[in-house]
Order: C-alpha cells, then sequence, then structure tokens
C-alpha cells in the first residue's frame, strides 16, 4: 500500500470520527479523544486527565460530565515542566462555529489553568493544542489566530504560554508518523482483540495451518464485532485503518504480500455484507470506493510489481514435495487466476459503466482491465497448472477466464485452453497422469490426503462434477460449433468414458454431471457463507429419456439450460458488483451460480451497473426476472 | 494327441522336447515332433517350458538343419513372452544367442528382432539391467554392430526402432554410421527423437542417442534442428543435474552451436526460476499439505520395509531398530563374550529423479501421446514413400 493510500484512508476514518467516543441510545460513536491520547502517549507524554471514563474490557468509555468539557485531555511531560492541554473539536473552524460550537468557550477554559495546584508546581510552560478533525476556513482561522494573539504569552508566575492548531492534514499526518503501526489507533474495546491479531500475522505464514485455523476465524470474528447491523461509515473506515495497522506487522516474508490481499479480501466481504444491506445507501458508496481504492487498486498494483514473474514458465510449481508439485501449482495457480479473474472482471465493469463519464478515468480502468487480462493470459500459457482443476470449485476461475477473454472476442484463445483441459482430464480420468480426479469436497486437506494415502475418503469422491456441466454448457452455448466438438468431446470422454468411436475406455469411476440451483437470497447468504448445501442439486443426464446422439447433443444441452432458466428464473446479484460476488465465492468455496454463464452476453442492454443496495423487498418475480436479465447482460455486455 | 487340454498338451510338450532332444530318434519322428510343437507351443505356459525349448534350440538345431526343417529356436517367440523372473530361461536364452552371434550372425538377428517384436520389454529389461546380458553386451560391441542397430533404426517396426535404441545406449556406442544416417530423410530422424521420448526416462545414455544424431541434424533443415534444440532444452530441464551437465561439457569439448543454443535456454529458464523461488507469487502454503506430507513419509517407510522383509537379502541387513547410544555398537552372542565395540558407518545413494513428471505429469503424458501420434503419422508417411505398409 502506497504512504498516498493510507494517508487518503487515515484522513477519512479521522474525518468521520466524533469529537468523543461513547455510546448514544445503544449505538457506539467513535471518537478521536482516544487517538489524542495515544499521539500523547507515543510522544512520552504522561495523562494528568483523560476527557472519558475507561469503560474495560469489550466496553464503550464514558465522556466525563458537561462541567468538564473544553479542557479534553491534558498531558504532562516526565519532567513535569511542560503541560499540554488538548481541546477537541469534531466541528469545522469557522467563523460561526468559533462561537456557536464552543471553540472560544473551550479555548478560554483551557488557557485558565489553575497553576496553584500542585501537580503544577514544576511547570514551566503551557501549551494549548486546538485539534479539530473537520475542514476549517480563513475566517475561522482568523478568529483562532486573534484569539491566541489576545492572550498573555504567561501563564500563573512564570510559566511560558504557547498555543497550537491541528487541522485535519496536520491530525492525520502526525497520526501517520507515529501510530500507523499500532493497534492502539483502534478504540480500546477493539485493542485486545486487534492485537492479539496484529500478534498472529507477525507470527504465522500464509496458508499456514495456524492462518486458517486461528488466525482468519479470529479476524472474521473482529470484522463482524466492528460491523454489526447499526454500524455506519466510521466503523466501515475504521476497518481501512485496522487493514493499515496489520499490514504494518505483517510477517517478513514473501507470503505476507498475498496474506494481506487475504486478509483484505475477508475485510471486503464483511463490508460488502453490511453495504448491501437495504437502506444503507451511504455505507454502500464508502463500501464501493474501498472496492475500488483499496482492493482492486491493492490487486492491481500486486500484480504490475509481479505480473513477469507469473509469465515465468512453471513459476508457481516451484514448491512442495514432489509428490504434491502438481497439487501445489494448481493450488497457486488458481488463487491468482481468482484474483486476477476479479481484478480484470470488475475493471471491465467499471470501464463499461454508463455512471463514468471522464473518458481518461474509463480509459485508465479500460487499460487496467488489459493489463489483468494480458496477465492472466500470460500466466496461462507460462503455467500448465492453470490448465489443471483439481477441485471442482475452480470453476469459478475458468468462468472467469473465459468471461475475460470472450470480453475481448477472444474465443479461439477460450477454444485452446478449454481444449487442453480437456486433453488433460483426459489423461489424467484414465490414469495416466497425475491426480486422477477433481475433488467436488473443494477441500485442499482432502486431497493432499489422497495423494499422500492414495484412499479415497469416500464412495462419492471425484464421482459428480459441476465444473464439467459448466464447461459443457459454455462450450456448448456461446463457442459456436466448434466449442459444441469440443463440449460433445467433454462428455463422450469424461461422462461417458468412451473414445470417440464409442468404445469404452474402462475408466475406473463414473462421473456425473450435476447442475445447481441457488437458494433464495442467494446473494446475501453467500457473502455470509458458503451456499453450497443449499438451493437444489440437479442430476443431469443429457440422453437419459433419448437415444445418444452426437447431432442431437447441441440440442440436448441447449434445451436443459433453457428448461432450468425457465423453471427457476430468478438470480439477484445486482446489489454488488459482480467481482464481489465472485469473491464471496471463491473465499468460501461457493459454486457460482449457473445463471452467471448461461446469461452472459445476452443481449446488451443500455441500464446502468450495479444499483447499488435494494430500497425494499421486489415482491414480483416479473420485476425480477428483468431485472436479472440487465443485470446478467452487463456482466460481460 | 492331435487335441487334449491344456495340461495335457503341456505334458505333450515335456515329451515330446525331451524325446526329440535324444539323437537316435528317427527322422520321421523328429519332423512330427517339431511339427507338433509349432502348432501347439503358445505363451503363457509353465516357466519350464520355456527353458526346455531354448534347451531343445541351443542342442536339436543342429539336426534340424541337416533334415531341413524349420530350427527350433523359431519356437522361442511363440513361447514369448519369458516371464521377468524366469531366470533360468532368459540365461539359456542369453547362452543361445551368443552361440549364434559366435557362429551364424543371420540367425541371430533373426532370433533377436522376432523375439523383440514379441518381448521387447522383456529384451530390454535384460539389455537394461546391469549383468544380466552383459556378456551378451560385450560381444556385442567386439563383433560390430552398427549395421545390426542401424537396420533396427530404420525399421517402420516400432519394436525394432525401440530395440536399435536400446542397444545403442547399451553397447556405449557414440556415434552411428554417417553413410546411413545420411540417407535417412529429417522426417526419420523426427521419428528416432519421438522413439526415444517414449522410452524410459532420460539419462546419460539418452544424451549420447542425441549427440550422436548431432551431425545429422547439423545438415538437416531449419525445421528439425528447431525441434531437435527443443527436445535438448526439455531434456535438460527435466533432469539438470544428469542431462544439462552432461551437455556443457559437451558443448565445452565441441563448441557446438546447436548444443549452446540450447543449453542457453535451459540456462534461462532455471535462472527465471531463481528469480521466482520463494517470490510473493508461490510462497503462500496449501493446507492441509504438513498432515499429507507426514502420511506420505509414512506411507513411503512402510512400503521400503515392506520390499524389505520380502526380499530375503534385504530382510537380513535392514532389520529397523530403535537403538540408544551413540555412533558404536557391539552385540553379545552368548558365552559370557561381548563382542568388540565397531562404529556404525553411514552410507547413502543419490539419484536424480525427473523434475518434470513431478512439477507437470499431465503435460508429460500429453507429450508421450503427441510422439506417439507423430511417429504413426510420419511413419505411415515413410512407409507409403518405401512403397510398403506399416504393421
Amino acid at each position: 500500500m502506497t504512504n498516498d493510500t493510507v494517508i487518503t484512508f487515515l484522513n477519512g476514518y479521522l474525518q468521520s470520527l466524533k469529537e468523543e467516543t461513547r455510546e448514544v441510545k445503544g449505538q457506539l460513536h467513535l471518537g478521536f479523544d482516544h487517538i489524542i491520547l495515544k499521539l500523547a502517549e507515543a510522544n512520552g507524554l504522561i495523562p494528568l486527565r483523560l476527557a472519558y471514563h475507561r469503560g474495560g474490557r469489550k466496553k464503550a468509555p464514558k465522556p466525563k460530565k458537561e462541567a468538564e468539557y473544553g479542557e479534553d485531555l491534558k498531558v504532562i511531560s516526565h519532567d513535569r515542566k511542560c503541560l499540554t492541554v488538548f481541546v477537541l473539536k469534531d466541528e469545522a473552524l469557522t467563523y460561526k462555529n468559533w462561537l456557536d460550537h464552543g471553540f472560544f468557550k473551550d479555548m478560554s477554559l483551557a488557557v485558565s489553568q489553575d497553576m496553584l495546584h500542585p501537580d503544577y508546581i514544576r511547570i514551566s510552560s503551557v501549551k494549548v493544542v486546538l485539534v479539530y478533525n473537520k475542514d476549517e476556513d480563513a475566517r475561522g482561522v482568523e478568529a483562532y489566530t486573534r484569539f491566541i494573539n489576545s492572550q498573555s504569552k504567561k501563564i500563573g508566575d512564570s510559566a511560558k504560554l504557547s498555543f497550537d492548531r491541528w487541522n485535519l492534514t496536520e491530525l492525520t499526518k502526525r497520526v501517520h508518523e507515529k501510530l500507523i503501526g499500532s493497534p492502539a489507533l483502534l478504540p480500546e474495546q477493539y485493542f485486545r482483540a486487534f492485537s492479539y491479531i496484529c500478534w498472529q500475522v507477525e507470527e504465522c505464514g500464509h496458508g499456514s495451518d495456524q492462518w486458517r485455523e486461528i488466525m482468519i476465524p479470529d479476524w472474521r470474528k473482529f470484522l463482524s464485532r466492528v460491523l454489526i447491523d447499526s454500524a455506519g461509515e466510521r466503523e466501515i473506515r475504521m476497518i481501512s485503518v485496522a487493514l493499515m495497522i496489520v499490514q504494518a506487522h505483517g510477517k517478513a516474508e514473501p507470503s505476507w504480500e498475498t496474506g494481506w490481499i487475504e486478509m483484505l479480501e475477508w475485510a471486503m466481504l464483511a463490508l460488502w455484507r453490511l453495504a448491501s444491506r437495504p437502506r444503507s445507501k451511504k455505507n454502500f458508496a464508502v463500501v464501493h470506493r474501498m472496492w475500488i481504492e483499496l482492493y482492486l487498486t491493492q490487486l492491481e498494483e500486486y500484480y504490475a510489481r509481479h505480473a513477469d514473474l507469473l509469465a515465468i514458465e512453471d513459476s508457481l510449481s516451484c514448491g512442495g514435495q514432489r509428490e504434491f508439485q502438481e497439487a501445489v501449482g494448481s493450488h497457486h495457480a488458481y488463487w491468482h487466476m481468482a484474483r486476477l479473474g476479479i481484478l480484470g472482471l470488475s475493471c471491465y465493469q467499471i470501464s463499461s459503466s454508463p455512471h463514468l463519464e471522464n473518458t481518461e478515468e474509463k480509459r485508465a480502468v479500460y487499460e487496467a482491465y488489459k493489463k489483468a487480462l494480458n496477465c492472466l493470459v500470460g500466466m496461462v500459457k507460462a503455467n500448465t497448472a492453470c490448465r489443471r482443476p483439481m477441485l471442482d470449485i475452480h470453476h469459478i476461475q475458468l468462468c472467469m477466464v473465459w468471461l475475460l477473454l470472450a470480453a475481448s472476442n477472444r474465443n479461439q484463445e477460450v477454444l485452446r485452453v478449454f481444449g487442453d483441459i480437456h486433453e488433460r482430464l483426459v489423461l489424467r480420468r484414465r490414469g495416466q497422469a497425475g491426480v486422477r480426479i477433481i475433488d467436488q469436497h473443494n477441500s485442499w486437506p482432502i486431497l493432499l490426503e489422497f495423494i499422500a494415502s492414495g484412499e479415497v475418503p469416500d464412495e462419492s469422491f471425484g464421482k459428480s462434477s459441476y465444473l464439467l456441466q459448466m464447461l459443457i454448457e459454455i462450450c456448448v452455448c456461446k463457442l459456436g460449433e466448434e466449442g459444441e466438438a469440443l463440449g460433445w468431446a467433454f462428455y463422450q470422454h469424461l461422462i461417458r468414458g468412451c473414445i470417440d468411436e464409442g468404445e469404452s475406455m474402462d475408466l475406473q469411476d463414473e462421473v456425473q454431471l450435476k447442475s445447481w440451483v441457488p437458494p433464495e437470497k442467494w446473494l446475501d447468504k453467500v457473502l455470509i457463507g458458503s451456499t453450497a448445501k443449499e438451493g437444489i442439486s440437479v442430476s443431469v443426464e443429457f440422453f437419459g429419456t433419448t437415444k445418444l446422439s452426437r447431432e442431437r447433443f447441441g440440442h440436448e444441452v441447449r434445451s436443459f439450460v433453457e428448461a432450468s432458466r425457465k423453471e427457476h428464473p430468478d438470480l439477484e446479484i445486482q446489489a454488488v458488483p459482480f467481482g464481489v460476488a465472485a469473491l464471496a465465492c471463491v473465499l468460501h468455496d461457493s459454486p457460482l451460480p449457473p445463471e452467471v454463464w448461461r446469461s452472459a452476453f445476452e443481449e446488451k442492454t443500455t441500464s446502468e451497473n450495479h444499483k447499488g443496495p435494494p430500497k425494499k423487498k421486489r415482491a414480483k418475480a416479473s420485476v425480477k426476472r428483468a431485472k436479472r436479465k440487465d443485470n446478467q447482460s452487463r456482466l460481460c455486455a | 494327441m492331435g487335441q487334449g487340454t491344456p495340461a495335457e498338451i503341456e505334458e505333450g510338450i515335456d515329451l515330446i522336447c525331451s524325446t526329440l532332444l535324444a539323437d537316435h530318434r528317427e527322422d520321421v519322428a523328429c519332423c512330427f515332433g517339431c511339427r507338433w510343437l509349432q502348432e501347439h507351443i503358445r505363451s503363457g505356459y509353465g516357466t519350464t517350458k520355456g527353458y526346455t525349448i531354448i534347451q531343445l534350440a541351443i542342442h536339436g538345431d543342429k539336426r534340424t538343419a541337416q533334415l531341413k526343417l524349420p530350427p527350433f529356436r523359431d519356437l522361442i517367440p511363440l513361447y514369448c513372452p519369458i516371464p521377468k523372473n524366469d531366470q533360468a530361461t532368459w540365461y539359456s536364452v542369453k547362452k543361445l544367442l551368443i552361440g549364434l552371434l559366435m557362429h551364424d550372425r543371420q540367425a541371430f538377428e533373426q532370433l533377436l528382432y522376432s523375439m523383440a517384436r514379441v518381448d521387447l520389454h522383456g529384451l530390454l529389461d535384460r539389455f537394461s539391467s546391469e549383468g544380466s546380458f552383459g556378456e551378451l553386451a560385450i560381444l556385442l560391441s567386439q563383433e560390430g554392430t552398427s549395421d545390426l542397430i542401424t537396420n533396427a533404426l530404420s525399421s517402420l517396426e516400432e519394436s525394432l526402432r525401440l530395440l536399435g535404441i536400446c542397444l545403442f545406449k547399451h553397447l556405449h556406442l557414440d556415434s552411428l554410421p554417417e553413410a546411413i544416417v545420411d540417407r535417412w530423410t529429417d522426417e526419420w530422424i523426427a521419428v528416432l527423437i519421438y522413439q526415444n521420448q517414449l522410452g524410459s526416462l532420460f539419462d546419460e545414455k539418452d544424451a549420447r542417442f542425441l549427440r550422436a544424431l548431432l551431425p545429422r541434424i547439423h545438415r538437416g533443415g531449419e525445421e528439425l534442428k528447431s525441434f531437435f534444440i527443443d527436445e535438448l532444452v526439455w531434456q535438460m530441464k527435466n533432469l539438470p543435474g544428469m542431462a544439462l551437465e552432461a551437455m556443457k561439457a559437451h558443448a565445452v569439448e565441441t563448441g557446438d552451436t546447436l548444443l549452446h543454443e540450447a543449453i542457453e535456454k535451459t540456462e534461462k529458464y532455471f535462472n527465471d526460476l531463481t528469480r521466482c523461488s520463494l517470490s510473493p507469487i508461490n510462497s503462500m502454503q496449501v493446507g492441509g499439505y504438513r498432515l499429507a506430507e507426514r502420511i506420505r513419509r509414512r506411507r513411503w517407510s512402510k512400503q521400503m520395509s515392506d520390499v524389505a522383509d520380502d526380499s530375503p537379502i534385504l530382510g537380513l541387513v535392514s532389520k529397523s531398530y530403535c537403538l540408544y547410544g551413540g555412533n558404536q555398537w557391539q552385540t553379545y552372542f552368548g558365552e559370557g563374550t561381548l563382542q568388540p565395540p565397531q562404529s556404525m558407518s553411514e552410507f547413502s545413494h543419490k539419484m536424480e529423479l525427473a523434475r518434470l513428471p513431478f512439477i507437470d505429469p499431465d503435460g508429460y503424458a500429453q507429450r508421450r501421446r503427441r510422439a506417439w501420434r507423430h511417429i504413426n503419422e510420419l511413419v505411415t508417411e515413410e512407409a507409403q514413400s518405401r512403397g510398403g505398409t506399416t504393421e
């Protein structure tokens, strides 16, 4: 993350804060009072008076009473000679506010220190600092200047009185300098949990057992604790700051770069869950901005740094013991394919949005899409592991590869990639190469255990495939005659287990094609967890009642697709950008709804891109159907 | 005796073979026995049959020659494949081949080729395993084998080509006769290279075979040169120790430009990979990897001890114990005498495993499949140009 990005998000967070942290009608208002305290502590100053009473573990702090307003925070130096009084304001410094919102009153209170107090006996200088986290105008600054000029240079008998003013820029700069790596930047009630997460990212490598079993669950727990239903802009922005702190703590090893992206992804998912709720327009706007400026930018920067490495032959298959190299290579390859797919498709979607009027911006985003696509193509060419799907859930990545290439009219490349996948899968199924099956449990631990022990974990292992169903549907319905021939090859060789002439290959297991109907409110559910065990499972037998025929194959597939779409027409994903839905599927190992590829590249409409959160429940299915068409065609129009 | 159960026929074979081995049998009986054996010998009989038939060929072919009958050695391919563990029969085959090589070269070639047609893997195994056909290999080297090998390499039959490649490798040859090699077309050279791909995993011998083709490659077209470089690069990527180092040494010796080009490409590949090693693109761990690795080690260890238990010699020396103590040991065999302490000695053996079958097993299988397909296409074309057909 560049310094500018950090400062931008930090600035946004600080600006969103209230003056003090407190609970109002059961809702937590985050303030920047504790940040000023931490800043003072970071400068070696000792607090004399806090602006609030500490709330204890997991509880919000309580602000002090009205009578004590004005001198929000007092700190003293170690030698007890310098006293600093902070006056905090969550208002803009304007002339109107100077009087109406108590700037003048609080400043006046701050300069009236009782220097006879036993704590102040050794004080030789007093500094009053006005801190505000909003804008300012010239008249406000002038009022402030007039005020400090009118004050005596001394306080008490001999102590020197001085003033300072921290506006938002100054505050951001100081916080960035002193606190950006500290969990203390977050409100106190989150300190303990968040410190533990920071400690864990220093210790665990990305993808390690500890990472998967402890770190990520803790991180998700932390996110859901912060992003409760009533959470608003402040909490959302706080997450961006938490991410920056986490990044500063990352383990000093190469795997941290991908680890950081994964943590960012979990955060984005939690944020989108909040933003996709009805009547959360403001949250949606903030999260959408974070999605683009933080997540997509991070992905873009990462792939700009490493695109050359990904285009090196076998670069993703260097690790692991020999027996596991093919699986490890496939794991890394599909990890990158998912991210490049999300980046490319998101950029494509943004660049083709009618909302983006600025042609320069449009061109820049389109360039980003092109770069992501080229990086993906380079990686797929150089790394054969990209053409080795090992888990059924890898259909998501393959679907995105198709969407990206097809969006640029590169269907011949799609056919080459899918053709190579077909050839490799046939060799694998025949036991002539590597791992025989595609694991529909979608679990790397189970697959690796199978490779290590040679024992199938259960009867159903590798015997059904949603991935092959998707490939057949795409080939037949979207890739013309050549595609139909390839679709038939998939069916004939891998499902029927026969060679072209119809003779059996005597494959060890039969594989059944599976399709799937997502559950109601699929998007809401997939943002929370996997939907693989919900909805309706569909067993597909193309020639169940009719005689097997190569000529009728295309017709059979198209009939099935048509029947499915007619039967289960609803799929609402317009509440979020497609990349978000894809990310949710990738992270939760949840299948992509078939409608994604079935309706892609259908007739183009001029309607806007994702609509944001629904305003109210749309009751009528007919409306949904119309929306679905719009949305799906937008994906890759 | 014309018909019978398989057991009866087996008994008949034994009876007739032992009868025919006796010199005093009448010529008519000999002719009848010979014909009967040709009609009834098939593969899959018990191991002793092979031994008996070969003994018959060793001792009885003088008589068949006198009677102008087909030689008994023609029965051997009918019995093949000879079981891998049938040491006695293989020993007799070796004896027979050596005898033929010394006295009747044409008969030797005929028998070798006809055995290759039906039991290629058995023959390749014998030539490959140290000591098994060692004596025969030495004799072959002394007698001169270039015509035998080039004939095999020129054959439209795959089994003979593979035999030719195998003989080249195991007879420690460095070159092929230029006159014959020059007669081969570029496409035929490609067939031999593809054929080599279908053989066992690459080793020093493969490097020697490819080097022997090098002079001809230089005289070939650009397409052949480029194909040859790709092949070398693949082999060197696959075995950076054995292949790359061997080629490097040869390139320094000869200054060959094609080798240099291939080496340069391979070194670039490895330099690039070094850049990628432990980089942020491939350093993440995979869930469940550690557990799987432990399972693999346990499984491997169990397989090793099973192999050791099955092998009488290994079983004696490879008992596994968990001992206390440092690196010295002593034993007690009773009678109050403790053997003097001895130092434990370590021994180890290193071998290089091919990289690419592990990194990209499906790609490796694809390569073999494509090689097989290209061979078929090219051999069909060659057969047409020679005016014949392939098998």
